[in-house]
C-alpha cells in the first residue's frame, strides 16, 4: 500500500513552484492591466508579496470616479473602500447613476395604478450602508447625480428606480456628514409623461453648507426647471462660488427655464466667482440681477448660446462693463443662438486687459446685428 | 557555429545551438536592434537567460508571427481592453505553468511585445474571477499572512469572497 502511494506520488505532475508572486514588477504590471479591481483585491488577499505587487493597481483604480447605483458590486466596492484603512482616504468623487422608473411606470403612478414612494430608495438597505460609508470616506467631496434611462424591458423595481433626481439626492446624502463641495446634477432622461412636481427633502437642508461648485444639465423634459432641487440648493449653499446652468436642448421652442428658476430663488451665497450659462432662455432683468448682485465677486462669466427673451445684448454688455469690475475671463458665444451670417465678431473669448476692448467690439457687433 | 547567409545561430543558456532565420529572429526587438548595431552577425548570438526548450518555443511563436504587422498605438489600446487570444496562440500557450512563465520572462527579456502580451493575457485569464484561495492554488502561492492579518483582510474584503 505504501509503495503504491509512493508510485502514485511519483506519477503526479510536479507542482509548479510559485511564479506569479516572483515576477518582475514590469511583467506583473503587464498582466495586471488586463484585470479589474475585483481581481486586484483577490490578489491583494493572496500573500504579502502579491499585496505589494498589486497595491499600485488598486490605488490607480481608485483614481477613476466611483460609480454606484447600478450594480450591487459597485456598492460593495464602496463599502470595501470605506472600511479599509489603506483606502478610506482615496476616493475623492462619486458618480451616482440613478435609473428613471420609465414613462410607462410614471404614467401608471400618475393614474394611481402604481404606487411610488419618494422614500423607497432612501430606505433601501444598500443606500443606508452607502450613507454610512460616505461618512467615513473623508475626502469624497465631489458628487455627480445622473438620472438615466432604465432598461425598458425590465420590470419596474421602484425600490431602486426613481421618478425624480431629488429622491436620489435624498437617498445618498440625507443626514450624511459627507462634505459636498462640488455637485453636478445631470438628467439624461426625456420624460414624455408629466407626473406632478418633485419636492426636495428637508433632510438635505444642511447638505449644501460646504458646496462651492454647482453644475446643472437638464434634458429636453426640463426636469430641473419643474423641480425644486436647484432652488433648494441655492437657498442652502452659502459658500457657492461657481454656478453652471446648461441645457442639452438646442431647440429654441424647448429651451430650459432653469435660469429663471435660479433667479427667483432665495440665493444664499454672496461670493459667486464663476457664472456659466449655456443654451438657455434668459430674461434681461434676471441676468442684470446676477451681474449687479455679484458684480464685485465675479471673476469668470460665460454666456454660450444664450437667448434673451426680451431686451438687447447692448444692455447686457453695458452691464457687464459697468458692474463686473473684477472679471478676469469673459466668453460670449453665439448670442441669440448660432447664426453664421453674423460672423465671428459675435463670439469673444478674452481675459485680463483685453476684456474691455473685446467687449467694446462685441457691443458694436450686436448693434450692427440688431440683437 | 557562425551565422550563414540569412540564418543566425542562437546559443541558449544550456549551450544548445539553434539556427533561426533572420526575419524570425527580428521579431525580438533586442535582437533586431543588436543586428542593426552590429551590421552583419558573424558570431553566434548568446541568449544567456533562456534555456533550449523555452528558446525553441519562443522561436516557434516568432516563426508563426513573422509576417505580423508591427504593433501600432491603436493595437496597444485594443490590447488593453481585451483578453481575447487567437486560436493558434491559445494552443501555443497550452503548456505547463512553469513553461508559460519562462516564455513570458523570455519574451520580456528579448523584447517581443506580441508574445509578452499573449503570455500575460493567458495568466490574466487564469486569475480573472477567482477567489484569493483559488488563485493561491492555481499559482502555488504560499499564504504568508498571519492568521490575524488574514482575518483582518477577510473582514475588510468580505464582499470579494462572497461572489
Amino acid at each position: 500500500m505504501a509503495d503504491a502511494t509512493r508510485r502514485a506520488d511519483a506519477k503526479k505532475p510536479r507542482k509548479a513552484p510559485g511564479h506569479l508572486d516572483r515576477l518582475p514588477s514590469e511583467v506583473f504590471n503587464n498582466i495586471a492591466r488586463y484585470l479589474d479591481r475585483t481581481d486586484y483585491h483577490s490578489l491583494y488577499c493572496c500573500s504579502e508579496k502579491m499585496a505589494d505587487l498589486v497595491k499600485p493597481w488598486i490605488r490607480a483604480s481608485l483614481s477613476a470616479r466611483q460609480h454606484i447605483g447600478q450594480t450591487h458590486s459597485e456598492n460593495e466596492y464602496m463599502h470595501m473602500l470605506a472600511t479599509n484603512p489603506d483606502t478610506v482616504h482615496l476616493p475623492t468623487s462619486l458618480h451616482v447613476m440613478v435609473p428613471y422608473i420609465g414613462d410607462s411606470a410614471a404614467h401608471k403612478v400618475s393614474e394611481g395604478r402604481l404606487s411610488y414612494d419618494p422614500e423607497a430608495l432612501h430606505q433601501a438597505p444598500e443606500m443606508g450602508a452607502l450613507r454610512r460609508d460616505l461618512n467615513d470616506l473623508v475626502n469624497c467631496k465631489e458628487f455627480r447625480f445622473t438620472l438615466v434611462r432604465a432598461d425598458q424591458n425590465a420590470e419596474p423595481k421602484l425600490n431602486n428606480q426613481v421618478l425624480y433626481i431629488e429622491d436620489a439626492l435624498h437617498a445618498v446624502l440625507a443626514d450624511s456628514t459627507a462634505q459636498v463641495e462640488k455637485l453636478t446634477l445631470d438628467s439624461r432622461v426625456v420624460k414624455s409623461w408629466e407626473c406632478g412636481k418633485s419636492a426636495m427633502h428637508e433632510s438635505l437642508d444642511k447638505a449644501w453648507s460646504h458646496l462651492k461648485s454647482l453644475k446643472v444639465t437638464e434634458a429636453l423634459s426640463s426636469d430641473f426647471s419643474k423641480g425644486t432641487a436647484l432652488s433648494h440648493i441655492l437657498q442652502h449653499a452659502p459658500e457657492l462660488q461657481s454656478l453652471s446652468l446648461n441645457s442639452l436642448a438646442d431647440d429654441p421652442k424647448h429651451r430650459s427655464k432653469i435660469f429663471s428658476l435660479a433667479s427667483s430663488a432665495s440665493i444664499k451665497t454672496n461670493r459667486l466667482e464663476r457664472l456659466v450659462l449655456a443654451y438657455l432662455n434668459v430674461e434681461l432683468e434676471d441676468l442684470i440681477m446676477w451681474l449687479t448682485r455679484f458684480g464685485s465677486t465675479l471673476r469668470t462669466l460665460e454666456l454660450r448660446s444664450v437667448r434673451l427673451a426680451h431686451g438687447s445684448w447692448v444692455d447686457v454688455i453695458q452691464n457687464i462693463q459697468d458692474k463686473c469690475t473684477n472679471l478676469q475671463k469673459v466668453v460670449v458665444q453665439y448670442p441669440q443662438g448660432a447664426d453664421r451670417s453674423r460672423g465671428s465678431l459675435m463670439d469673444i473669448r478674452c481675459s485680463g486687459s483685453e476684456i474691455r476692448s473685446k467687449l467694446e467690439r462685441l457691443k458694436r457687433s450686436v448693434v450692427k446685428a440688431g440683437i | 557555429m557562425a551565422a550563414a547567409g540569412n540564418l543566425l545561430t542562437f546559443v541558449s543558456a544550456d549551450n544548445v545551438h539553434i539556427e533561426v532565420e533572420r526575419d524570425v529572429a527580428e521579431r525580438s526587438l533586442l535582437i533586431k536592434n543588436m543586428l542593426e548595431d552590429l551590421g552583419e552577425a558573424t558570431e553566434d548570438i548568446p541568449i544567456p537567460n533562456v534555456n533550449e526548450p523555452v528558446l525553441r518555443k519562443v522561436i516557434e511563436w516568432c516563426r508563426h508571427h513573422k509576417n505580423d504587422p508591427p504593433a501600432s498605438t491603436e493595437d496597444e489600446d485594443s490590447r488593453r481592453k481585451t483578453t481575447d487570444i487567437d486560436e493558434w496562440d491559445q494552443k501555443f500557450t497550452q503548456v505547463d505553468q512553469e513553461m508559460l512563465f519562462e516564455i513570458i520572462l523570455a519574451a520580456n527579456y528579448l523584447d517581443i511585445k506580441g508574445l509578452l502580451d499573449v503570455g500575460c493575457k493567458t495568466v490574466a485569464n487564469m486569475i480573472k474571477g477567482k477567489s484569493p484561495e483559488e488563485i493561491r492554488k492555481t499559482f502555488n502561492i504560499q499564504n504568508d499572512f498571519t492568521p490575524e492579518e488574514e482575518d483582518q483582510i477577510r473582514r475588510e474584503n468580505e464582499w470579494a469572497e462572497d461572489r
